[in-house]
């Protein structure tokens, strides 16, 4: 008898995953590209003003970035960059962050590719050394909708090859 | 009680079947799941591109045809636009493999302008090329001459992005007039220019540039950089004033997700205003 109750439960389970369609699969609870708490790089949970709706950096006229353009940022982050003597340093680190409404950063994410844009590990120290960076920075512009603040995702790539910063996207 | 869970076994195997016959559309024929797949990525196209419900029936889509290129692409862009390169060249690798007529020059495209990636948007432009013989392929609305010029220009090999610029013009002047040319290539050609010291070569290219349109604040700029080079100041000036308005009214190369080759910043046209500025003091002092 018990032995057949494990049998129906079994049978059940695979029941409702296999009718659990996408959810299971790849749920998509929020629009891509946001990021969830983590532990990474932040002891305490970074508070969004409004966790219902964190939106795209680039939507609306007044989008979210650094205050003084986009030409400052990637001089000051070309000037701080620092390969620590690693010159077998080649692909992408993806920098990932919050930007709330108040102009604060957090839920830090970083992810590095090789050239041929599949998951590789490049250099913890240049990773930590370049999030760092733009954590230290101050006069983060939030996404704004008719003068109302609001909180969304940004990110910044370094394109790295042989340790030399070539680029930072986008 | 063995009957009882007997009875709730059948009922849920057959609903389960039902549920799971469904989600796996093996009841369709290929036709009709074509359809049904095309159906969806049509649908998603007018949700919000990244969205919850976007990303979901766009799945979906492929789910029910796993050779809908379309959907494959779609399914690219959101993560393109949020710095997910991996899944972005998941996704659009497939939609090439899929369809490399359609998608190859799309994938060189966003190589170029959104990676900066030159070496393998060339790859992906010259295969795209190869695909149609006799014909000029466009990624875009851009001519993939165009996009090979710009490629080279990354790359740093000014001579071959002459060549692709110049085939460009001389194609296009042919098949559809010389109005109705991409007034940037020329731009491009009087950049190169004017970092190979040729000054009154990159005026040629931006007359041209500035032929039939307005133009872009980028043209007034290198042309102000050109003649202080020239020690046409008064005219210089003059340029600069043009490119700072026409900057101020968002007249000027740009893209909506990245950054052009060569992006033009306000502080590179205050940066140009002062040294203009210094420039004429320096000559006050001297006469």
């Amino acid at each position: 008898m018990k032995q057949f109750c494990i049998y129906t439960i079994v049978v059940f389970l695979v029941c409702c995953l296999s009718s659990c369609d996408y959810y299971l699969i790849e749920p998509h609870k929020e629009h891509v590209g946001h990021i969830s708490y983590n532990h990474l790089f932040e002891k305490e949970e970074f508070p969004p003003c409004y966790s219902e709706k964190i939106f795209p950096y680039y939507y609306g006229r007044d989008r979210a970035g650094y205050e003084y353009g986009l030409d400052s940022l990637k001089t000051y982050l070309t000037d701080q960059y620092n390969n620590f003597d690693n010159t077998s340093i080649t692909g992408y680190i993806t920098i990932r962050f919050l930007i709330n409404c108040k102009g604060e950063l957090g839920r830090f994410e970083v992810k590095s590719l090789g050239t041929d844009y599949k998951s590789k590990k490049l250099d913890k120290r240049v990773e930590q050394h370049l999030v760092s960076v733009i954590q230290s920075m101050e006069d983060w512009k939030p996404i704004s909708f008719n003068e109302d603040e609001y909180d969304s995702f940004y990110h910044l790539t370094f394109k790295i090859i042989n340790g030399d910063l070539e680029a930072i996207l986008p | 009680m063995r009957l009882f869970f007997l009875s709730i076994l059948t009922i849920i195997i057959f609903s389960g079947c039902d549920k799971l016959s469904n989600e796996t559309y093996h009841h369709m024929t290929p036709d009709q799941r074509r359809k049904l797949s095309s159906e969806y990525t049509q649908l998603a196209k007018k949700l919000e591109s990244g969205s919850s419900k976007h990303m979901r029936l766009l799945e979906k889509a492929v789910r029910i045809n796993n050779t809908n290129d379309q959907a494959h692409f779609e399914l690219s862009l959101p993560y393109l636009y949020n710095g997910i390169y991996d899944k972005w060249d998941y996704h659009i690798s497939r939609a090439t493999e899929l369809n490399p007529q359609a998608w190859q020059g799309w994938r060189g495209y966003y190589k170029l302008f959104y990676l900066k990636d030159y070496g393998s948007a060339l790859f992906d432009l010259d295969a795209t090329d190869t695909l149609t013989i006799d014909q000029t392929d466009y990624a875009q609305n851009m001519s993939v001459d165009y996009l090979r010029g710009l490629c080279y220009l990354g790359l740093g090999n000014f001579q071959k992005a002459r060549e692709y610029l110049n085939l460009y013009i001389e194609k296009e002047t042919v098949e559809v007039g010389r109005k109705f040319i991409d007034e940037t290539a020329f731009l491009y050609l009087a950049i190169m220019a004017f970092e190979e010291s040729a000054y009154d070569l990159t005026l040629q290219n931006i007359e041209e540039a500035i032929k039939y349109e307005e133009g872009q604040s980028d043209m007034y700029f290198y042309k102000a950089r050109a003649l202080l080079k020239l020690e046409r100041k008064e005219e210089a000036q003059q340029a600069l004033i043009k490119a700072d308005s026409l900057y101020e009214e968002g007249q000027y190369m740009r893209g909506y997700y990245y950054e052009m080759p060569r992006q033009l910043y306000k502080k590179k046209l205050d940066d140009l205003a002062k040294q203009i500025t210094h420039h004429t003091d320096q000559n006050n002092e001297m006469s």
